[in-house]
């Protein structure tokens, strides 16, 4: 027991409970986890990552390193939270991390005392690279599940999360990251311009460092509440609580992560200002002394914190120890609450004056020229070794001094990620030992402690002058910010101690990055094994990798590796800076993308119909299209067995297939004509009107691009049809050459695919099926013939009626306005009952295209020429078309190019895979040449046998061949005799002349 | 006649400051040239051609710029008449008119819009041709009623059931 709740701070004194590893807790609303914890009397909060040491809160903020804990149970459960940047709400279920069976006795804690006995630890940095290396094999099956138990933070639910996460577009004129004096000044000029002003700080109250003191410091608090008060007035200014601002992106974008207690649990927001102000603050730095990652050493800010803002003491009895003259307030604040200061321990010659002469009033005595070399006590601190400091450096007497709390500063680090985003790295400024931002981005201001700034006066100037630039440069006027009468001192007077010599033949460790457990001689390491740059230090230590992101470790540790090097810190430099600056939900970034959510579904005007009716779905890009239909009472007809039924039965009877997926674009203007005699190989120029023809269009490097039917409406205007696939890009292929290439040309592109729903009506009685749906319509081969077009109505809805053929079967297309588009499928199927007519999935429409030789994405895959599918005969001569030029390169018309051809299997039962290789050798050897693949497959119900579609070298030339179809993955190697592509009526008889 | 939320929404949805409903009844003809049509859009439709960005209004009709050269008229006709240089094509059924309205319209649609929504740079009688949560919508913002904001969304009739699932989802948590 170390910690209690002293008095009331800021928080009122209404209670609520939570609990923490099963134990019935309670706290005061405005708690965070932290606070709660320690005015509880909890000291161990968990176990560190690789030692499994005790672990405590050891700050107030952000930069906590200590205090992970999991909150919530279950899918809701949230692992490594930060205790200290959490809010308790009431019935909050808190658990340790990284321990079993309890944070006070954990049996992996023998990590430490193994490291303990050998010269070097074992668990020293890069272990695990040297470690287990042999066998290879041992890597994925053993070693590193058993690395992933024994080491890490919480663990992420098995369960699915169900909480619901936004992501939030904003735009604001001036955005100010961070609620201290400076952002607060900062916000307050620009909120009296009028302008669209957003605040945001990572804590539930804003005030930053104003919150540090005592409430009864009038003034100060005063002018802290009254500069909120007016901020919430304004209606001009956005206050954002409870939210990190985690990056800054080009185009002054910034990324932010707000704790949400609501329906929501987080929300990303994503930012557009015009103008930011980085009011980041500054964080204290510790003191690397032996032990110090035990409960109960603390940085000097966060004791005082704790006990001014949350009432509570962090302990019995404080040791203060520092290097500046900044901490000495909490040891005086913690003394006059009547909390006994043992002594402060300040490795300068002396401290200020005025310091000095306040701990003589007080009775605290001030050991100077000394330093704590190392924490005692095993759960949390009992004792202090303190020791002379001598000239040379090394260490004096040493004595023992009793304390249960250690509140330490090692100076300040300006929060400098945010303004270093850019990629600008800051600078180090000899006057505060710390980095600042020397050169700010393009409108941003960087202010206050952030840029080094730790007077409260000369940074709310900074702040205003800042804000007020701002708003100058929006064509606006910031006000001015009456600042308070008191000041601090922005002079510290810090003398650098960067490490405590360890006392003498001791093995314990001082950490450097207390999260990572890094210590002072892994970064000894690190240097002795070549890894002298700070990056490459950074990643074989995972020094500031943790999710305090080396806020407290990073200067340190720069500071030591210059050491090492024997240069400067500014020569050491820093690593980059790369967002996010803190933990970031992979839920907020997935905000709605979930579940159904994912991306969006596209749907065609009859899919409410096919679900009804229990198809069975397979995704086509977004779309989800009709795979099968199956049949039986148990709905368990397999995929085989539909779509051979399916198929089957549309070349016998009739059957109805949704093609609504299909691109739709109208192409109207008096030079219609010309553009598709550009765009399309063959001729449209001499389409009658009422016809369609197929076309096929090629890129400008000569190859494929996609093929469909265009039918001509009039003389003017043209409606084609494009792939599922390929339906947005040749929309823009068709602007883009309009736009760019041939502007003189007056011709106008337009997508008509959601206005029109589209059904293939395919088989011998698909004509007599229409005649009954649309009997005022003459569908005779005289009035519509093969690749005409017809015009009716149904119900006063205009109909299109096009006699063209993907299955080899007489066939037609129905399009028909989308709103009307269920009822006409199933008029059609009403009236085709007569003749048997059933619906046909897309694994059917597959079949029959197989066994036609139609191609389709699987042979159109971007990479085949007109003569790789046998179709050079169709690019017209008499004029000019896209891609013509290329299709000629010598490569294109090697002879030797695979071209299309049909595959049959010897054995008819046996499958050819999708994918297989074509070869000529009767197995797989090293060296065989590839002859080509196999691109469509199935099994035909018109040839009885599994049928294929693939390319060959000099395919055409090798007309009944047998060769092989390998197919390694399944250890397949399948005889197949080479066949025309057409398998099935290949003098179009059916298709043509009924 | 079958709008493409019918069978999956009961609409018009209220919550607390916010109205989703569907917009259906009116015609959508796109009216298109590949000269300057202005003179000939304002005979056929009796509307002041928009500038870019912006929408006309009379009553319950509007004319909606959309592109050069390029405009939807809404409209209670079922048929127009032939205009010299103007090509008219029915998009009647291609878009699904989604209208969002009530003080907590702006928050929903935050939730998704990467617009500026705010009275000074989304003005009424503006429109926009953007995404929402990864769906190409056309948004308009529509006169207020009542001092309440009103915006419309016109999706792809296909991805209608999507979008609508997306706001009513978000707007249930919103209270």
């Amino acid at each position: 027991m170390s910690g209690f709740r002293s008095h009331l701070g800021r928080l009122n004194d209404k209670q609520i409970s939570f609990s923490f590893n099963g134990q019935s807790l309670s706290a005061r609303i405005g708690d965070t986890v932290a606070s709660a914890l320690l005015a509880n009397g909890i000291e161990v909060v968990g176990r560190s990552f690789k030692y499994h040491r005790p672990r405590g809160v050891n700050s107030c903020g952000a930069e906590e390193s200590g205090a992970l804990v999991s909150i919530g149970i279950g899918a809701e459960q949230e692992p490594n939270v930060r205790a200290t940047m959490h809010l308790v709400t009431e019935g909050m279920q808190v658990s340790s991390q990284n321990c079993w069976p309890s944070p006070q006795f954990d049996l992996l804690a023998i990590n430490n005392f193994v490291g303990s006995l050998f010269p070097s630890s074992p668990l020293a940095a890069g272990f695990y690279y040297k470690t287990f290396m042999w066998p290879a094999k041992f890597w994925y099956k053993l070693y590193e599940p058993a690395i992933r138990r024994a080491a890490g933070m919480g663990k992420v639910p098995d369960q699915a999360d169900k909480a619901a996460y936004d992501r939030i577009n904003s735009f604001y004129d001036i955005a100010i990251v961070g609620g201290g004096a400076a952002g607060l000044s900062a916000a307050l000029s620009a909120a009296q311009s009028g302008l669209r002003v957003l605040l945001m700080d990572e804590h539930a109250a804003l005030g930053g460092q104003l919150l540090h003191l005592p409430k009864q410091q009038q003034d100060l608090e005063q002018w802290r509440q009254n500069t909120i008060a007016s901020l919430i007035a304004a209606d001009n200014v956005t206050i954002l609580n409870n939210t990190i601002c985690w990056g800054r992106f080009d185009g002054n974008t910034l990324a932010a992560h707000e704790v949400v207690d609501g329906k929501v649990r987080h929300n990303f927001h994503k930012i557009h200002a015009k103008k930011i102000v980085i009011a980041t603050g500054a964080i204290e730095r510790p003191l690397v002394f032996t032990n110090n990652d035990k409960p109960g050493v603390m940085l000097a800010s966060g004791a005082r914190k704790l006990l001014n803002h949350y009432g509570v003491a962090a302990g019995r009895q404080m040791v203060l120890f520092t290097n500046n003259d900044s901490a000495y307030q909490t040891a005086f604040d913690y003394h006059d609450q009547g909390l006994p200061v043992t002594a402060i321990i300040d490795s300068r010659q002396a401290p200020s004056e005025h310091l000095f002469e306040a701990c003589q009033e007080r009775g605290i005595p001030v050991y100077q020229n000394s330093v704590v070399t190392k924490a005692k006590g095993w759960h949390g601190v009992r004792s202090v070794q303190v020791a002379e400091l001598k000239g040379d450096g090394s260490l004096g007497a040493s004595h023992d001094l009793t304390c249960d709390l250690v509140a330490h500063s090692g100076g300040w680090s300006p929060q400098v990620q945010m303004a270093s985003h850019g990629g600008t790295p800051p600078v180090y400024d000899e006057k505060i030992t710390a980095f600042v931002v020397d050169q700010q981005a393009i409108d941003t201001w960087s202010v206050g402690a952030a840029q080094g700034e730790f007077g409260l006066q000369a940074g709310i100037k900074q702040a205003m002058v800042a804000a007020q630039a701002a708003c100058q440069a929006l064509a606006c006027q910031g006000g001015e910010v009456v600042k308070p009468s008191e000041d601090i001192d922005g002079n510290i007077n810090i003398e650098p101690m960067w490490s405590i010599p360890a006392p003498s033949k001791q093995k314990n460790k001082q950490f450097v990055d207390i999260q990572h457990d890094v210590t002072t001689a892994d970064i000894s390491l690190s240097h002795k094994e070549g890894f002298i740059s700070v990056e490459h230090m950074k990643r074989y230590t995972t020094l500031g990798m943790a999710n305090d992101q080396g806020r407290t470790a990073n200067v340190n540790a720069l500071a030591m590796m210059a050491g090492h090097l024997e240069q400067s810190i500014a020569a050491t430099g820093t690593t980059r800076f790369r967002p996010p600056i803190a933990p970031v939900s992979l839920g907020s970034i997935a905000g709605r993308e979930v579940g159904e959510h994912v991306r969006p579904l596209r749907r065609t005007p009859m899919q409410e119909w096919h679900e009804r009716q229990g198809a069975v779905f397979v995704e086509a890009g977004l779309f989800r299209r009709p795979q099968y239909y199956p049949i039986g009472n148990a709905g368990n007809e397999t995929l085989d067995q539909a779509y051979v039924r399916e198929a089957a039965h549309v070349r016998t009877k009739v059957g109805l297939c949704d093609v609504s997926s299909l691109g739709k674009i109208e192409i109207v203007g008096p030079d219609s004509a010309v553009f598709l005699d550009r765009i399309y190989v063959n001729l449209f120029s001499s389409l009658p009107v009422n016809k369609a023809r197929y076309g096929i269009m090629l890129r400008e490097d000569g190859h494929i691009y996609d093929d469909g039917t265009t039918s001509r409406l009039a003389d003017d205007r043209y409606f084609m049809t494009t792939t599922t696939a390929k339906a947005g890009a040749v929309l823009s292929h068709l602007e883009r050459c309009l736009e760019i290439d041939w502007p003189e040309l007056q011709v106008r592109v337009s997508s008509v695919s959601e206005h029109w729903a589209a059904m293939a009506v395919a088989g011998p009685q698909s004509r007599a099926t229409l005649q009954l749906a649309f009997p005022e319509m003459d569908f005779s081969q005289a009035a519509l013939p093969f690749m005409g077009l017809a015009h009716g109505e149904y119900q006063g809805c205009p109909v299109r009626i096009l006699r063209v053929s993907f299955s080899g079967e007489l066939a037609y297309e129905v399009y028909v306005q989308a709103d009307h588009g269920e009822q006409v499928w199933q008029h059609i199927m009403a009236m085709g009952q007569s003749y048997d007519i059933i619906p046909y999935g897309l694994e059917a429409l597959g079949t029959l295209r197989i066994e036609k030789g139609h191609v389709t994405g699987a042979e159109l895959d971007g990479r085949v020429t007109l003569a790789d599918v046998n179709m050079q005969r169709m690019a017209s001569k008499k004029k000019w078309f896209v891609g013509q030029k290329l299709m000629q390169r010598e490569g294109l018309q090697d002879p030797k190019r695979p071209c299309l051809v049909g595959l049959k299997a010897v054995d008819p039962q046996q499958p050819v895979p999708t994918g297989a290789i074509l070869v000529n050798e009767n197995k797989l050897v090293t060296g065989c040449d590839k002859q080509g693949w196999v691109s469509s497959m199935t099994y035909s119900p018109a040839l009885n046998s599994f049928i294929a579609l693939g390319f060959l070298t000099a395919g055409q030339e090798r007309i009944g061949e047998t060769i092989y179809a390998a197919y390694p993955l399944q250890g397949q190697h399948i005889p197949v005799e080479v066949v025309s592509s057409h398998f099935y009526d290949p003098d179009n008889i059916r298709v043509k002349d009924q | 006649m079958t709008s493409a939320l019918a069978q999956h929404f009961n609409l018009p949805q209220s919550y607390a400051d916010l109205t989703i409903a569907e917009v259906t009844g009116q015609r959508m003809w796109q009216l298109e040239g590949v000269t300057g049509i202005g003179a000939q859009i304002t005979e056929l439709t009796g509307m002041p051609v928009p500038e870019t960005g912006h929408f006309a209004q009379d009553g319950d009709q509007l004319l909606v710029w959309q592109g050069r050269d390029r405009y939807f008229w809404l409209t209670p006709n079922a048929s127009l008449p032939e205009v010299n240089d103007v090509y008219i094509t029915d998009q009647t059924a291609s878009k699904t008119q989604i209208r969002i309205s009530g003080d907590q319209a702006r928050t929903l649609l935050a939730r998704g819009l990467p617009v500026d929504l705010d009275n000074g740079m989304l003005a009424i009688g503006e429109v926009r041709m953007t995404h929402i949560n990864h769906i190409s919508v056309v948004l308009l913002r529509l006169p207020d009623k009542e001092g309440k904001p009103i915006f419309e969304l016109w999706a792809m009739r296909g991805f209608a059931v999507s979008l609508m699932s997306f706001l009513t989802t978000v707007a249930a948590s919103l209270a």
